[in-house]
């Protein structure tokens, strides 16, 4: 029974290396304690295929330990909880956006507040009882005519804040350069620069893993790049053999291996009412339409909050709120206005548009008529020409005179009057329906974003839990290491000190 | 462990899940500690905006359900303010209407007294041509009366508001305000749809008449301007019997006149209740909008410290915490 001379020698070099390698893998775990989705790494060693050594004279094998072996170097990480947080992800990324947007909203309507449109329309029919006081005033008529200016003027603004902001997020229609430069356009970019990015690391990574080795910090720079990806859209990845992924996106296969197959492109909607519609996410080969297969991600967040969600009120349906309450209250004065008398008796037959409170642009052609409305000048120069008395048959001329403020009261009862276009409701219930609409929408999607951080935040914990490096833990790794590679530089210098003995016996 | 025991009391907004987690990273750990400091300084935040606007609803999202109460009630408190601003309106023309007609009766109960004293005074006496100058000036007053006007608007006019009511021309005085016969009202809104009538037509206090001839004799005419007319002629004729009939006639007219003020005083009542009602309620109103909207300050500023103390105390045990390393011990 005996083990070669260098036995010794051979078996602690193999401990020498183990800890050595102990020592790197804790080193490489350290310095990326704070890099974003690193995953910690762990040595696996394994014992050494044993000597066997027959014993003379005895029938007896014995085996003797030849130290450690490195066997590899793994990479900690819960792949099922990658999939779970993706998922995740993507929801959350709808959410938030969905959550922004309507924050905007929000600051766009800015009620309640002394300077919003329900205090608008307050003002204007204030400014009616104060010229149903006073026909005969020109003071009160002007105050009224400046009134319906300010009025004009906040429903425009908000208005066209409000489309400013769906075409931010989805394009003109019919403008392809503000359709690739929308928040959509720019979503999908980066969607397609990610997915080339994704298959070059699929490439390195199949070039690792066919020359048998362990391509684990690649691994970790896919995850967060799928991550990144999960943000924008709620992709499918799936795991192949030799360590690469597919990548799908409803239903569409986008990166197989090291090959991109196909890309997205937003393709505008050609509809009469196009602006409503957002633009469309269809892959390039093929032109497959996948908007109605999103389910999560800023993409479907960005769809859902301008018209793809039925069951909220979009941006578009809030702008054409404002237009249509707009629209139903010049087109009710107007009414009112052409069927009275103005203060020197006179009435517009048959209806004449240039007596017409607000005033339609001509260069009006179709669409939303919100930006095309102002205050007629022509009233504003004159403002006697307010049709404030009623067309009296009993009167002499159907006039009973300039006190007369009957037309004055006809004006009023519009606020209380409900109008089909509106859901049979008044002006300042619609505005109030909207706005309280409006409020219940943001105030859902700012507590389920909120709850949906938690649920990321606690899946985050988890995965970190498995696969975060934790400081003291490497600290005493590296002690650990270090004592065994002096312990094995001690064997080395025990088994230095046998031979001397034994060459100094020669 | 204890930090996150610590910021899980009492939380004003979202509680943050809390999870249970064997082994923790170093990185997550330092995540962990900043989103919950970010936690708090957020809930510190919402609470200064609170406390510094004074308003417990500042977007719609705040209070859905609160937000459109608030729209609505501020509809309401408006409105009600407008309705004040129409009844005072109405009552400074009610009072100058009433004040007009007290003078009215002044001039009714003289004209009486002059007319008893042409019944008893033997004709051709100077005394009798006094009276006749006397009643002259008296016509003119009353026409002068039924043309009072308020800031440009002549009261008795009816919706004529525009120009005189009435013109005397010698002996003959015209109407030419909206007569009692046709729309002649003017209305104010003193509460959702309830309209009142504020004026009363002049042609059925001081009515009107027409003299021809010279001297001028009255053909036609009627009311308190007729009569007066009629008994100056009466007078400059000696015609007792006439005069007697007209002192009748202006008693008529006293009651007419009477009647009106009657008329406008109940609506002056009638403006100042409601005006006292709409006072009540916009008080009640506006205290249910500061039940909604005020915040109650005592309560948020004890959260302020509250917060303040949790924020100090967090950064304290994160500052503890996190540089706890076994790299200090070896």
């Amino acid at each position: 029974m005996s083990t070669p001379a260098f036995f010794g020698f051979y078996n602690a070099q193999r401990g020498l290396i183990a800890a050595q390698a102990g020592l790197d893998v804790a080193n490489h775990n350290i310095s990326n304690a704070n890099t974003p989705g690193y995953t910690k790494q762990r040595l696996d060693l394994t014992q050494a295929t044993p000597y066997q050594t027959p014993t003379p004279g005895s029938s007896l094998i014995y085996q003797f330990g030849q130290g450690v072996t490195v066997n590899a170097i793994t990479r900690v990480r819960d792949t099922f909880l990658d999939t779970q947080f993706r998922q995740e992800t993507a929801n959350s990324g709808a959410l938030d956006v969905k959550k922004d947007i309507f924050n905007q909203v929000e600051d766009v309507v800015g009620e309640p507040n002394d300077t919003g449109l329900a205090n608008g329309i307050q003002q204007l029919f204030n400014a009616i009882q104060d010229m149903s006081n006073r026909p005969e005033s020109l003071a009160s008529r002007s105050a009224f005519l400046q009134q319906a200016t300010d009025l004009t003027f906040q429903f425009q603004q908000q208005g066209k804040q409000l489309l400013d902001l769906h075409r931010n997020l989805v394009g003109t229609n019919g403008n392809a350069t503000s359709l690739t430069t929308s928040q959509l356009g720019l979503s999908v970019d980066e969607i397609n620069t990610h997915l080339a990015n994704l298959a070059a690391i699929n490439e390195q990574i199949g070039t690792v893993v066919s020359s048998g080795g362990n391509a684990n910090d690649l691994q970790d720079k896919r995850t967060v790049i799928l991550n990144e990806l999960a943000t924008l859209a709620d992709v499918t990845v799936t795991e192949q053999p030799n360590q690469q992924v597919q990548v799908d996106l409803g239903g569409q296969t986008l990166v197989k291996g090291r090959f991109v197959v196909d890309t997205l492109t937003v393709t505008a909607n050609t509809g009469i009412n196009a602006d409503a519609v957002p633009g469309l996410i269809t892959t390039t080969i093929g032109a497959v339409d996948i908007t109605a297969g999103l389910t999560g991600g800023k993409l479907k967040g960005i769809l859902d909050a301008t018209g793809l969600d039925g069951a909220i009120k979009n941006v578009y349906q809030t702008f054409t709120d404002l237009n249509t309450v707009f629209d139903q209250l010049a087109t009710a004065f107007n009414a009112v206005q052409q069927a009275g008398r103005d203060l020197s008796g006179t009435q517009r037959t048959p209806p004449d548009p240039s007596a017409d409170i607000f005033s339609l642009d001509p260069a009006y052609v179709s669409g939303p008529k919100l930006a095309f409305y102002k205050v007629n000048q022509a009233l504003v120069d004159a403002p006697q020409t307010i049709a404030l008395a009623a067309d009296d048959p009993t009167a002499t001329a159907n006039f009973a005179g300039p006190g007369d403020s009957r037309n004055a009261k006809a004006f009023g009862a519009l606020r209380s009057q409900g109008f089909v276009p509106l859901g049979s409701q008044t002006f300042e219930n619609f505005h109030q329906t909207l706005v309280a609409r409006l409020g219940t929408n943001t105030k859902s999607f700012q507590d389920r974003s909120a709850s949906q951080k938690g649920l990321l935040q606690q899946l985050e914990g988890r995965q970190s839990s498995v696969s975060g490096v934790n400081m003291d833990e490497e600290t005493i790794d590296l002690v650990k290491f270090q004592q065994a590679y002096q312990a094995s530089s001690r064997v080395i210098k025990t088994y230095n000190d046998i031979f001397q003995a034994i060459l100094s016996m020669v | 462990m204890a930090m996150r025991s610590l910021f899980s009391v009492r939380r004003l907004k979202k509680e943050t899940t809390t999870m249970s987690i064997g082994r923790v990273s170093s990185q997550f750990a330092s995540n962990q500690a900043v989103s919950l400091l970010q936690g708090n300084q957020q809930r510190l935040a919402t609470i200064q905006e609170r406390v510094a606007s004074g308003k417990n609803i500042i977007r719609p999202s705040d209070d859905p359900l609160g937000t459109t109460q608030l729209l609505g009630i501020n509809v309401a408190i408006r409105d009600d303010d407008q309705f004040i601003r129409n009844i005072q309106d109405a009552l400074s023309e009610i009072d100058s209407s009433t004040g007009a007609l007290n003078n009215v009766t002044d001039l009714i109960n003289r004209a009486s007294e002059l007319a008893t004293q042409a019944s008893t005074i033997t004709s051709g006496s100077t005394n009798l041509s006094a009276i006749e100058n006397e009643l002259n000036l008296i016509l003119d007053q009353v026409v002068q009366v039924g043309n009072t006007s308020l800031g440009g608007r002549y009261v008795f006019g009816g919706l004529q508001t525009q120009s005189a009511p009435f013109t005397r021309t010698g002996d003959s005085v015209v109407y030419s305000g909206s007569a009692s016969s046709g729309s002649n009202a003017r209305q104010i809104e003193v509460s959702s749809g309830s309209l009142v009538t504020i004026n009363v037509p002049g042609d059925s206090i001081f009515g009107d008449v027409t003299s021809t001839g010279a001297p001028e004799l009255v053909s036609g005419g009627s009311g308190l301007i007729r009569t007066l007319a009629e008994l100056k002629q009466n007078v400059r004729d000696g015609d007792k019997d006439g005069v007697r009939a007209r002192l009748d006639e202006l008693k008529t007219s006293l009651s007419t006149v009477l009647n009106a003020q009657a008329k406008l005083g109940s609506v002056n009542n009638r403006l100042e209740l409601t005006q006292n009602r709409l006072e009540g309620r916009k008080s009640v109103l506006s205290q249910q909008y500061a039940r909604i909207q005020d915040i109650d300050l005592p309560k948020m500023l004890s959260d302020l410290n509250y917060q303040q103390q949790v924020t100090q105390a967090s950064l304290g045990v994160t500052g503890k915490v996190l540089t706890q390393s076994l790299l200090n011990f070896i």
